[in-house]
């Protein structure tokens, strides 16, 4: 009982781990993005899209994993980081407001993928799925056990997820570029006068940082949801959370990789335990009433090393007087 | 060292506009939102690939489409005036910098109250049409209430510990949502997803239907809309609105208790989704599933933000969206698009062009004649000018 | 200084706001190895020139040359990299960052932490600077931050160094440190600009002064050819009698009396420590002290927006833990002025009337506001002091500095006051509006209105203020009658160095011999 709860645990982890690892790297730059949904969205669909091309380029019968897996993680990045552009040209270039901006995309975003997503044969993607689910053979992890079932039974985008939190948590705290992208979030005046450029670094942290979270909406779909594409919905809900696992994290990715399998665990729970369909209805909140909770628990602590980037949500104009 | 550095020179710098006639900043809104549906269109014209006009044409006639025996498209009424509610409802809370995305979840929970009586008096209701009156009534206030307790439990935990109350009010959409889906299968002894159309053959807790089933619930949204436009522009507790989202501090400095300002435009914002959710129960509905305000309280957002927080403003918006989604769905069903959402793709790029235009009315870019692409424009348009003097 | 190198040279640079020019056709240049101060009034263009010069700013029209030759600025990074470097009035440091993290932001260079921070050591021990690098800003003092942002300056090598305004944060011994690093400065053969609109400092420090007006270029002068008469001339245009006026007036019953105030600051740190004082009707007591040494949260405390510890009592009546609402209320008229007037006094996007109705919009009857009344009002104080503004519907936020303050004042001496708290009313304001807010304070003083009047110009407080209480970090540090006093004494107390109550613990500071509450200990010295 316990070793499949921990494998699912961690593979619904991966879900939010994308999408607030990328939102965690575009608020450093001092963007609030409400439009995280449809951006994992967009990716899900150019993600099935990169499948899709795949496929008609050489037919479902000769899936090549690497490849296949190449073409749609292209896909999703560019679907997403696209998705990003809107936004960052929206709010960097043209000072409108973030928070609207994000609204406009998510409703764009989600609206998008359930209007094309619908037309792309199940089938394919259903196989497609299966060699994008695994990353070792089945016969080498069961070997192993416990340790195999849980750690090594997940597809490649498992450990990408992983790797790229833990390469976020680098680049920000140690390494020069990312004290530069920090100092942008927290006074862009600051970082303009020493001659940064802010325009720059937020464009790069937008496109960079959507096509992260766009990752999650293609693990979503083509990954633990085999590849069906009806799961707009859910998708749209995880990145609400993603949003909040931020806050959780303290725009800290290696902090976030502990709150989304928190999260990832409390949304699979009801599935293991022996309760009535009824009262699964009401475990289905669970997971958000959770969020809430952990949103009320960081305000009321409000300690000095959970404080978002403090230009947070606010548009650098130069000229401003 | 330096002398010899080559900077490039920017193509344009953007500046500040002085103050822009509020007449020529409102046709260019139109104007751009004129342009970008015709370019939507044009989107679906390379979907569809049939007449470009016919496409339009449907779109207009299912817009506007009149259900038998009636002479008004009272669909197309309805949908304004829910959208317009929901905008109304957070417009208030919005203008204090509040943002309430919650208004789904907030009607859901009362909507639910309300069904949950009307399922449970049913039998006291039929007695007399007294009761009838004060079941609906019950339904009224109960609604209410629920909406209120949803609207207000975040707007607590923002005055005091200044938690977020974007992603709160999110996350209590969703909760709603599941209670929704819970409910239900406890009235219909978890049997079924749901128990369906409550008291479909009494018909008791149902609102009357005068001249249309719709058209008491819009009567309803019209006076709500011009008491909340009152409330905005006139009284005592508007004007703290104001000042408390302008600058909390100065509300502050002249004694105004800031925290019972913000939880009362909450109360006032949740009285507002309560009645929504009555007029989805008793009037429109007469059922529930955690759908049924679609994506209504997150438009309503974008509209009461674009609507600079005018009330009238918001009505416009509210009757154009609601054109384009019934529009939308029509062009959908016609063309075999498989589903409906074209409208939220297409409402997602209106939206992004508008937000492009509310720049150009606050800036505009002054170009820099040193740059060589400029000079390069600017010959060839000097060039072009010369040929034309000379035919002349 | 004639067969000086030119350096910088700026040419007819204009600049504009809104309709308004902050800049009209400047010129200016700069010789090498020189201290140029740039003198003008507030709001004389003198930060926006050198916003310009730094590339914060685009110009409308001008060139700017360096070394003789067309320079093209268009951003902080091009200003760089012509060597110009500036240290701005509002320091532009993350907080939440370390002195040398600070430093090396935006350095093109691969050199680790460890190299930046010997060069940055290397340029302190060069200047004599004293300052831990690795400690974070939102720990530092004023002058420890400034430090920092000169660092961060020399650190770049530049050879043009922009001080705007260095000076209003410092204490007098601090700005004599400062002048001497300058000086050392100008012997590495830099270039030196220096803001600011204090004349005993431009006479001290600067080879060359150059005077704004305006937002227009008036003319440069050689320092040891002019005198501060002469500069004030220039700086003004029409003759100003700058003498304020003392009005001496009788005594009269302390109205306000403050026993064992302590009030913590937004970060939990001690702003304002066992302090003790009164106000008497017809009294100007100044308070000095450096930059953010509790004066802001003293105000906050007095009106009731802090918490505090200690008795606060009006007329021997205690009104301790009153908020604003409260204290109005109980029928006391207190006027707060404070120092963020957009932030805190008025609501900068709501319109004239709406501003004026914020004190007074509860006393209609019913539910609805009334303009109507609100709209005379607003006329009249208008009329009254002389205010212009397109219309009594647009925002104040569209008004001039001088404007906004006269709406406010007007606002706030409306409710006749008997006890009113400023905070640098008269900062970013022209001198004609400077005067016209002194004759507004000087008024209510004849009323017998008790003032509290916290400035940042010692010589204004000097001559303007009947008693003057000395902060240094949230510590009463004695209270001295003007006329006993010289700027030197309040300057080491400012610092510390000098405790009044510490000397003279008999004299009991800050009691009055009459007061309302009790009579045991009284202040010898009134």
């Amino acid at each position: 009982m316990l070793v499949p709860f921990l494998k699912e645990t961690i593979s619904m982890a991966i879900t939010y781990l994308f999408g607030s690892t990328g939102e965690t790297v575009i608020e450093k730059g001092g963007n609030l993005n409400l439009g995280i949904p449809g951006i994992m969205c967009l990716g899900a669909l150019g993600g099935v899209l990169g499948v899709n091309t795949y496929i008609t380029i050489f037919s479902v019968e000769n899936i090549m994993g690497w490849l296949l897996i190449l073409f749609a993680i292209f896909g999703s990045f560019i679907f997403a980081a696209l998705g990003g552009l809107i936004y960052a040209v929206l709010t960097v270039s043209l000072q409108s407001n973030q928070n609207v901006t994000g609204l406009a995309l998510t409703t764009f975003g989600v609206g998008l993928m359930k209007f094309i997503g619908s037309n792309i044969n199940q089938d394919n993607l259903t196989t497609a799925s299966r060699s994008i689910s695994k990353l070792f053979n089945q016969s080498f992890y069961e070997k192993l056990g416990w340790f195999g079932e849980i750690f090594l039974s997940h597809g490649i985008l498992v450990y990408l997820a992983i790797i790229i939190a833990i390469l976020t948590t680098i680049f920000l705290s140690k390494t020069r570029k990312g004290l530069f992208l920090r100092s942008i979030g927290e006074s862009p005046q600051t970082a303009d006068a020493q001659g940064l450029n802010v325009s720059l670094y937020k464009y790069l942290a937008i496109l960079i940082g959507s096509g992260i979270a766009g990752l999650g909406g293609l693990y979503y779909v083509m990954d633990r949801s085999g590849g069906t594409t009806f799961v707009e919905a859910s998708i749209e809900a995880f990145g609400w959370m993603a949003v909040a696992l931020v806050i959780f994290s303290m725009w800290k990715p290696g902090i976030g990789i502990i709150g989304s399998l928190l999260f990832g665990g409390l949304y699979i729970l009801p599935s293991f335990l022996s309760i009535s369909n009824v009262q699964i209805k009401l475990f289905d909140m669970l997971p958000y009433v959770v969020t809430i909770l952990v949103l009320i628990i960081t305000s009321v602590i409000n300690s000095k090393n959970s404080q978002p980037p403090a230009s947070l949500g606010v548009n650098y104009y130069r000229e401003e007087r | 060292m330096v002398e010899d550095k080559k900077v490039s020179m920017p193509l344009f710098s953007v500046v500040k506009r002085d103050n822009l006639p509020r007449l020529k900043a409102i046709i260019i809104r139109i104007a751009t939102f004129i342009l970008t549906f015709f370019l939507a269109m044009l989107i679906c014209f390379f979907v569809i690939k049939e007449n470009y006009f016919e496409i339009i044409g449907t779109l207009f006639k299912g817009a506007t489409v009149v259900s038998k025996g009636k002479i008004l498209p009272w669909r197309l009424f309805m949908d304004t005036a829910l959208l317009l509610a929901f905008a109304i409802a957070i417009v208030a809370p919005f203008k204090m910098k509040y943002w309430n995305m919650g208004a789904n979840g907030q009607v859901l929970v009362g909507a639910l109250a309300a069904i949950v009586v009307m399922f449970y008096m049913e039998d006291f209701a039929v007695k007399s049409s007294f009761n009838n009156v004060l079941v609906i009534l019950l339904m009224l206030a109960v609604s209410i209430i629920a909406s209120v307790i949803w609207a207000v439990i975040p707007a607590l935990f923002k005055v005091f510990f200044n938690t977020n109350e974007t992603l709160f009010t999110l996350m209590m959409n969703y909760v709603a949502s599941a209670l929704v889906g819970y409910v239900n299968y406890q009235l219909a002894q978890g049997k079924k997803e749901s128990p369906g159309i409550i008291n479909s053959d009494s018909e008791a807790g149902w609102l009357p239907v005068v001249l249309d089933k719709y058209f008491l619930p819009i009567l309803i949204i019209i006076i709500i809309t011009v008491i909340i436009y009152f409330y905005i522009k006139k009284t005592k507790q508007g004007y703290e609105v104001a000042v408390v989202g302008d600058s909390i501090n100065t509300a502050k400095y002249v004694g105004m208790n800031t925290k019972k300002i913000i939880i009362r435009t909450l109360v006032v914002s949740g009285i507002i989704c309560g009645i929504i959710g009555f007029i989805y129960s008793s009037a429109i509905n007469h059922s529930i599933d955690p759908n049924t305000c679609g994506s209504l309280g997150f438009t309503a957002v974008l509209v009461a933000w674009l609507s600079n927080f005018s009330p009238i403003i918001i009505a416009g918006i509210s009757f154009v969206l609601s054109f384009l989604t019934l529009g939308t769905s029509k062009v959908s069903s016609t063309y075999r698009l498989g589903n409906n959402d074209l409208s939220n793709v297409i409402i997602g790029l209106i939206f992004f062009a508008i937000l492009v235009c509310e720049f150009f009315i606050r800036f505009k870019l002054k170009f820099n004649e040193e740059n060589n692409i400029y000079k390069a424009i600017k010959k060839i348009f000097k060039k072009n000018r010369k040929d034309g003097v000379e035919e002349c | 200084m004639e067969n000086k190198e030119i350096k910088l040279e700026l040419r007819n640079i204009s600049k504009h706001f809104g309709g308004v020019y902050a800049n009209k056709n400047v010129n200016l240049n700069l010789y090498k190895g020189e201290i140029l101060s740039i003198l003008g009034e507030n709001g004389s263009g003198k930060t926006t020139l050198m916003n310009v010069l730094s590339g914060i700013y685009t110009p409308d029209e001008g060139e700017i040359y360096i070394n003789s030759k067309l320079a093209h600025i268009h951003s902080p990074k091009d200003a760089f990299e012509y060597g110009i470097g500036m240290v701005h009035q509002h320091f532009k440091l993350v907080d939440t960052f370390t002195a040398i993290e600070n430093i090396i932001l935006g350095l093109k260079e691969k050199s680790s932490l460890k190299e930046a921070l010997d060069k940055a050591s290397t340029i302190a021990l060069k200047y004599g600077f004293k300052i831990d690098l690795k400690k974070k800003i939102h720990n530092m003092s004023v002058s420890e931050k400034q430090t920092v942002e000169i660092i961060k300056v020399l650190y770049r090598e530049v050879d043009i160094l922009v001080l705007d305004e260095p000076t209003a944060v410092l204490t007098p011994q601090e700005i004599e440190k400062l002048f001497n690093i300058i000086r050392k400065m100008r012997e590495d053969n830099k270039s030196i600009i220096i803001i600011t609109h204090k004349l005993n400092e431009v006479m001290s420090i600067s080879d060359r002064v150059s005077i704004l007006r305006k937002g227009e270029y008036i003319g440069t002068l050689t320092t040891k050819d002019t005198n501060e008469r002469e500069l004030t001339n220039y700086m003004v245009g029409n003759k100003v009698d700058l003498k304020l006026e003392r009005l001496k007036l009788a005594a009269t019953k302390p109205t306000l009396e403050i026993r064992n105030l302590n009030v913590l600051k937004d970060d939990g740190t001690q702003a304002i420590k066992d302090l003790n004082f009164f106000l008497r009707g017809g009294q100007i007591l100044g308070v000095a002290g450096i930059a953010g040494c509790g004066q802001k949260e003293l105000c906050e405390a007095i009106v009731g927006l802090r918490k505090y510890k200690g008795d606060i009592t009006h007329f021997g009546e205690s009104i301790v833990g009153y908020t604003p609402e409260r204290i109005k209320e109980i029928g006391i008229r207190m006027s707060f002025i404070p120092e963020d007037r957009l932030g805190l006094g008025l609501a900068p996007n709501l319109s004239i009337v709406d501003n004026l109705l914020l004190k007074s919009y509860k006393q209609s009857k019913g539910i609805f506001v009334d303009r109507k009344s609100a709209r005379q009002e607003a006329l009249e104080i208008m009329e009254r002091y002389n205010v212009s503004a397109e219309s009594i519907d647009a925002p104040v936020k569209n008004l001039s500095g001088g404007n906004i303050q006269k709406i406010l004042l007007g606002r706030e001496i409306g409710t006749d006051p008997n006890v009113i708290i400023t905070a640098y009313p008269v900062r970013g304001l022209d001198i004609n509006s400077s005067y016209m807010i002194y004759d507004i304070l000087n008024e209510e003083k004849a009323k017998n209105t008790a003032i509290l009047f916290i400035g940042e110009d010692l010589d204004v407080l000097l001559t303007f203020c009947d008693k003057i209480m000395v902060l240094c970090e949230g510590r009463n540090m004695g209270i001295v009658h003007t006329k006993e006093t010289t700027k030197e004494e309040i300057g080491l107390m400012m610092t510390g160095a000098k405790n009044l109550l510490e000397m003279y613990p008999e004299k009991h500071y800050g009691f009055a011999s009459d007061s309302l509450i009790d009579n045991n200990k009284e202040e010898v010295h009134e």
